[in-house]
C-alpha cells in the first residue's frame, strides 16, 4: 500500500436546521495517496462538495464539523489552531472550484491576485515575485503569461479563468489539490484541456489531486481511485479499473448502466428508479435501499458495514456479508 | 420521405452588447445563416458549445426573438414576423422546455395552474381533469396539482416543465438543455420520459445541447453549431461514425466517457486545444475574421491557407451528410 | 431541496414574528387603526364642542390630554385626528401605489420608448422640490382633506414606480415567463398574473413605509395650515394651533407630537421588519 497523504477517518458534518439535524456527511473515510488521483464521484446532495471543504476547514454555516479526523501527513488539520491552519491552506493544500469567475477579484489583474499568494506563502517580493507568477502560469499552459499577467479576469475566457484559477492553487506548490467540479462550467472542448493540464501537473509537481465530480466519464478519464459517494455515506470505493468492470455496489452499477454515453445507443436507458433522500428523510438501514433492485429484509434494518475484496476495492452492501 | 413540420431559412440574428463598464458595445453574430428542416416525428438534435447561438434558434422558432433576416415555416405557414396576436394560434401547436426547472416555474403559482395556463387561455372546458391526466402521464404524484414549485426536486421539477409543455398536446416541442442541470441517476429517466411521450402523442422535438452523450442517445439527425453557422449535419448515426467537420472531431473527442479508454481521445483533444489555449476572450474578437473565412479557422488543426479569406458552404457529402469543410470538398 | 408544504405568507410571517421590534410595529399600527375606527365610542366628548369656561386646562382625570384655547378636548380630538391622518396616509398611498405599479410596470415591461417617457417623466417630478410643489398644487386646488390625498397621492408614485420597473426589468426574461408567452398568454396576463405576484413583495414594504411616510407629510401640511382646516381636527392643526401656548400649555403640542412620532416609527419599524423577512436572499 502506498504511503497516504490525507487520511480522513469518520467524517461527519451536520447541519443544524430548524427541524432536526441534517447529517449531509454521516461517517466516512477517504486517503489520498503521494501522487494519486482520486475521485469523490456522487450527485447533488451527496455530501462530496462538503467533504472537500471539510478538509479545508471552510464549512459554510449552519454546518458543523460534527466528528472524525483529517490526518494531513499525520497531523489532524481539525485540531490544529486557526493561525496555523491559515498556513496550510493555499501553502499546503490548495483548492480550486467550480465557477472560476465569481473566485477572481474583478478589480485586480491575474498578476496581482496569483502574486498575493506568492507573497504569502512564498515571500517572494518584487521581480522575483513577478518572475515566480509568470513561471507559474506558463506551467498551466498560458502562452503569452506576460499579457495574461496584466489582464483582468473579464478579459479572459472560461477556460483561461480556470487556468489562473489552478495557477494560484498550485504557486506555492502544494501537496494536495483539491478540485471542486473544475470543469463543469466548461465547455467541453475546452474541459477537455483541463483535465489534461491536471494530470500534467500531478506529474510535474508529483501532486495528489483530490477530484470532486459528479461525471463518470471524467472519472474514467483521469482518477486512479475513486470514492463513490451517496447521501452522506461511501457506497462504494476501489482503483477505478475494479469499480468501472468490477462493479460490486448496486448504486455504482446503477449509475454506470443509466449514464447516457457515446457508446451503442440503446433504445431505452436504464434508469435508478426514485431519487436522491431529502435532507431530513434519509432513509434508515442501508440508505440506498429504497431505490437498490436487489433490496433485501435486512437493508431497511441495518446499515452494512464494509466488505473488502481484492486490493483497495470495498463495497459497503448487504450482497456481500454482514 | 415524411414531410416537414418546420422549417428555418437562412434565419441570421446578430445582438449589440450594450457594453457595460468595461467594454465598447459592438454588434456580436448569434446566429449567421443558419437553415434546416425537421420531418414530423422525427427529433432533430442542436449541438454546440455555450455561446454558439443554439439557444437563440430555438427562441427565434418560437417567436421569443425577432430574426434580423430569414424566416422560420411551421407546417408550411411561415410564422416569423408574425406579431403576437397572430402567433398564439400557432403557439398551442408550439411548446419549450428549458433548462433550468427552477427558473422556469413561477414561484407564486401552484402547478395545476402552472401546467393549465396554456389550456386556460384557449378556453378549454375540462382543463383540469386533463392536467390531472398529464400530471399522471409525466409520472408526478397525484397531489402535485395543488402544490408549489419550491415543493419539489429537480427531477420533479422537470416532469411539471414537460408536463406544462406537452398538455396542450402541441406537434412541436423545443427542448432546450432539459437534463443539463440534473443529476445524473435523474437524467436517464427525464431522457426515458420524453422519448416515451414523442412516441405516445407523435412530438417532434428540436434537441438542444451541448452534451453529446444525451445528444447521441436521443436524437436521429444533428447539426453542429459553432459560432453561429452550422458546421455539419446529418444523420446521429453517420455523425458520429465518421464526423466530417475538425470541429464535430474535437468535439467527440473531448467528450469523457466511460466506455472509451482514457488516453487516446485525451490527446487528441489536447492538441487541438493548444493552437486555441492563448486565445484571449474569443468570443468578442471574432466577428471580424466570420465574415472573412471559416469560423473555426482559428482552432482548426488541418486549416489551409483558403480556410481564412473564403467561408466554406455546408455541401452534402452522401445521404444528406452535410459538412461546411474545404477538406470535404473533392 | 424539498421543503414542508407552507405558503410564501407563512414564511414571511414565521420571520417577522422573531422580529420583536417589528411585531411591536405590527401591534402599534393596529391598535392605531382600532382607536380611530372606534372613535366616536371612546371618545369622552365630542372633539368641537368648545367650553370657553374650561380652556387650557391641564391634563386630569376629566380631560386625559388637558384641553386646548377654546376648551376642547384634546383627547377626543386626538382620536378623530388619527381618523383623519391615517384616513389620508391610506388613501394616499392607494393612490400612488396603483399609478406606481401601472407606470413602472409599463415601463419595465415594454421598456423602449414607452420606458423613456415613462422614466424622463418621473426624473421630472423628482426634480422639482416635492414640497415647493406639493404647496403649489394646493394653493391652485385649494386646502381640504380631500385635496391633500390627492396631491400626496399623485406626487408620491415615484419611487414606486421606479422599483416596480426594476423589478419588471429583472423578472420579465424569467423563463417562466417565456413559457407563458409560448403559452400564449397576452400582456395583461402576464403583467399581472405572471410578473407582479412575484413583484408584490417589495411594493408591499414600500407601501408600509409609504404610510408612515404620508401621515407624517400631511401632518406638516396642516401645521402649516394648508392641509385638514379647522373646525376638523389632525395631528397637524392642533400641534400648528397648539404652539402658540407653547409656554404654558405644553400639552397642546407634546401629545400630538408624541402620536404622530410613535405612529410614523411604528409604520417604520414594521417596514423595516418587513423588508427582511421577505429578503429573497434569506429565501433558500
Amino acid at each position: 500500500m502506498r504511503e497516504k497523504l490525507l487520511n480522513i477517518n469518520e467524517l461527519a458534518v451536520h447541519f443544524k436546521l430548524e427541524e432536526g439535524i441534517f447529517k449531509a456527511v454521516d461517517g466516512i473515510n477517504i486517503s489520498v495517496g503521494k501522487k494519486e488521483t482520486v475521485c469523490l464521484v456522487g450527485e447533488s446532495g451527496s455530501g462530496k462538495t462538503l467533504t472537500a471543504l471539510a478538509v479545508m476547514r471552510l464549512i459554510p454555516k449552519p454546518g458543523f464539523i460534527a466528528g472524525g479526523e483529517v490526518l494531513f501527513l499525520g497531523q489532524d488539520l481539525l485540531k490544529v489552531q486557526e493561525e496555523q491552519m491559515r498556513e496550510i491552506r493555499g501553502a499546503r493544500v490548495s483548492m480550486v472550484f467550480q465557477e472560476p469567475f465569481t473566485c477572481l477579484n474583478p478589480v485586480y489583474t491575474v498578476g496581482d491576485q496569483i502574486g498575493e499568494s506568492v507573497d504569502l506563502h512564498i515571500g517572494l517580493k518584487g521581480l522575483q515575485k513577478k518572475t515566480r507568477v509568470l513561471e507559474v502560469l506558463q506551467l498551466v499552459g498560458i502562452s503569452d503569461a506576460t499579457r495574461v499577467y496584466g489582464a483582468y479576469p473579464h478579459e479572459l475566457s472560461g477556460g483561461m479563468r480556470q487556468r489562473v484559477m489552478i495557477a494560484m492553487g498550485i504557486v506555492s506548490e502544494p501537496d494536495l489539490l483539491i478540485a471542486d467540479e473544475p470543469t463543469t462550467a466548461l465547455d467541453v472542448t475546452i474541459q477537455a484541456q483541463i483535465l489534461e493540464l491536471l494530470a500534467a501537473l500531478k506529474e510535474k509537481l508529483s501532486l495528489s489531486i483530490l477530484l470532486v465530480t459528479h461525471d463518470l466519464g471524467i472519472v474514467n478519464e483521469t482518477g486512479d481511485r475513486v470514492y463513490v459517494m451517496y447521501s452522506g455515506r461511501i457506497m462504494e470505493s476501489g482503483p477505478k479499473k475494479d469499480i468501472f468492470s468490477g462493479t460490486k455496489h448496486p448504486y455504482t452499477e446503477g449509475l454506470l448502466k443509466s449514464v447516457p454515453d457515446l457508446g451503442p445507443v440503446k433504445n431505452r436507458l436504464y434508469t435508478i428508479p426514485g431519487s436522491i433522500p431529502e435532507p431530513l428523510k434519509v432513509p434508515g438501514g442501508c440508505r440506498f435501499h429504497p431505490r437498490c433492485p436487489y433490496v433485501m429484509d435486512i437493508c431497511r434494518e441495518k446499515e452494512p458495514a464494509e466488505t473488502k475484496f481484492n486490493g483497495e476495492h470495498s463495497a459497503w452492501c448487504f450482497r456481500y456479508g454482514k | 420521405m415524411e414531410n416537414n413540420i418546420l422549417a428555418v431559412k437562412n434565419i441570421k440574428k446578430t445582438f449589440r452588447t450594450s457594453g457595460g463598464i468595461f467594454a465598447a458595445g459592438r454588434s456580436i453574430y448569434a446566429v449567421n445563416n443558419v437553415s434546416f428542416e425537421i420531418g414530423e416525428g422525427r427529433t432533430r438534435g442542436l449541438v454546440g458549445e455555450s455561446g454558439c447561438g443554439k439557444t437563440t434558434v430555438g427562441k427565434i422558432i418560437l417567436g421569443l426573438e425577432k430574426p434580423d433576416s430569414g424566416e422560420v415555416s411551421f407546417n408550411g405557414k411561415k410564422i416569423s414576423g408574425l406579431a403576437e396576436k397572430e402567433l398564439r394560434p400557432v403557439r398551442k401547436d408550439m411548446q419549450i422546455i428549458f433548462q433550468d426547472p427552477f427558473a422556469s416555474l413561477n414561484p407564486r403559482i401552484r402547478v395545476g395552474n402552472a401546467i393549465g395556463e396554456a389550456l386556460k387561455i384557449a378556453g378549454a372546458a375540462d382543463t383540469s381533469s386533463r392536467v390531472k391526466d398529464i400530471i399522471k402521464e409525466v409520472g408526478l404524484p397525484e397531489d402535485t396539482y395543488y402544490r408549489y414549485p419550491h415543493e419539489f426536486s429537480g427531477g420533479q421539477r422537470q416532469r411539471i416543465c414537460i408536463a406544462r409543455a406537452i398538455v396542450s398536446r402541441p406537434k412541436f416541442v423545443v427542448c432546450d438543455e432539459p437534463v443539463s442541470s440534473l443529476d445524473v441517476s435523474v437524467q436517464s429517466q427525464i431522457i426515458n420520459l420524453l422519448k416515451d411521450l414523442k412516441d405516445e402523442f407523435r412530438l417532434t422535438y428540436l434537441f438542444i445541447s451541448h452534451d453529446l452523450r444525451v445528444v447521441k442517445n436521443i436524437c436521429d439527425s444533428i447539426s453542429v453549431m459553432y459560432y453561429g453557422n452550422i458546421v455539419e449535419e446529418g444523420e446521429s448515426e453517420d455523425i458520429f461514425a465518421e464526423p466530417r467537420h475538425p470541429y464535430t472531431r474535437l468535439l467527440i473527442s473531448s467528450v469523457p466517457s466511460i466506455a472509451t479508454p482514457a488516453a487516446g481521445a485525451r490527446n487528441r483533444a489536447a492538441e487541438a486545444g493548444k493552437k486555441e489555449k492563448s486565445a484571449p476572450g474569443r468570443a468578442l474578437h471574432r466577428n471580424s475574421e466570420i465574415e472573412k473565412g471559416c469560423a473555426f479557422y482559428s482552432r482548426c488543426l488541418l486549416r489551409q491557407n483558403r480556410c481564412a479569406g473564403n467561408i466554406p458552404e455546408l455541401r452534402d457529402t452522401g445521404r444528406g451528410h452535410k459538412a461546411a469543410c474545404f477538406l470535404q470538398e473533392k | 431541496m424539498r421543503k414542508k408544504n407552507f405558503s410564501i405568507g407563512s414564511v414571511v410571517w414565521g420571520r417577522l414574528k422573531k422580529n420583536k421590534l417589528a411585531l411591536l410595529g405590527a401591534w402599534i399600527v393596529l391598535l392605531l387603526s382600532l382607536l380611530a375606527l372606534a372613535a366616536p365610542l371612546l371618545a369622552p366628548c365630542s372633539p368641537f364642542e368648545q367650553d370657553i369656561g374650561n380652556r387650557l386646562l391641564s391634563p386630569s382625570s376629566r380631560h386625559y390630554c388637558g384641553t386646548d384655547e377654546l376648551g376642547r378636548d384634546i383627547f377626543s380630538r386626538m382620536l378623530y385626528g388619527a381618523r383623519v391622518s391615517l384616513s389620508v396616509g391610506f388613501i394616499a398611498v392607494f393612490i400612488s401605489t396603483i399609478i406606481g405599479i401601472l407606470l413602472g410596470a409599463l415601463a419595465g415591461y415594454f421598456g423602449g420608448g414607452v420606458d423613456n417617457l415613462i422614466m424622463r417623466f418621473v426624473d421630472i417630478m423628482l426634480s422639482i422640490p416635492t414640497l415647493f410643489f406639493i404647496l403649489m398644487l394646493i394653493v391652485f386646488l385649494g386646502p381640504s382633506i380631500f385635496n391633500v390625498m390627492l396631491i400626496i397621492g399623485l406626487t408620491g408614485w415615484t419611487d414606486l414606480a421606479r422599483l416596480v420597473r426594476a423589478e419588471f426589468l429583472s423578472l420579465k426574461n424569467r423563463e417562466y415567463v417565456l413559457s407563458a408567452r409560448v403559452a400564449g398568454a397576452s400582456n395583461n396576463r402576464i403583467i399581472f398574473h405572471h410578473i407582479l405576484r412575484n413583484a408584490l413583495s417589495p411594493v408591499f414594504v414600500s407601501v408600509i413605509f409609504g404610510v408612515g411616510g404620508a401621515i407624517l407629510l400631511e401632518s406638516g401640511l396642516s401645521f402649516l395650515g394648508l392641509g385638514v382646516q379647522p373646525p376638523d381636527a389632525s395631528w397637524g392643526n392642533i400641534l400648528s394651533s397648539g404652539k402658540d401656548y407653547i409656554e404654558k400649555a405644553w400639552w397642546l403640542t407634546v401629545f400630538p407630537g408624541l402620536a404622530i412620532f410613535v405612529t410614523v416609527m411604528s409604520y417604520n419599524l414594521l417596514g423595516e421588519g418587513l423588508r427582511d423577512a421577505v429578503d429573497p436572499r434569506l429565501v433558500e
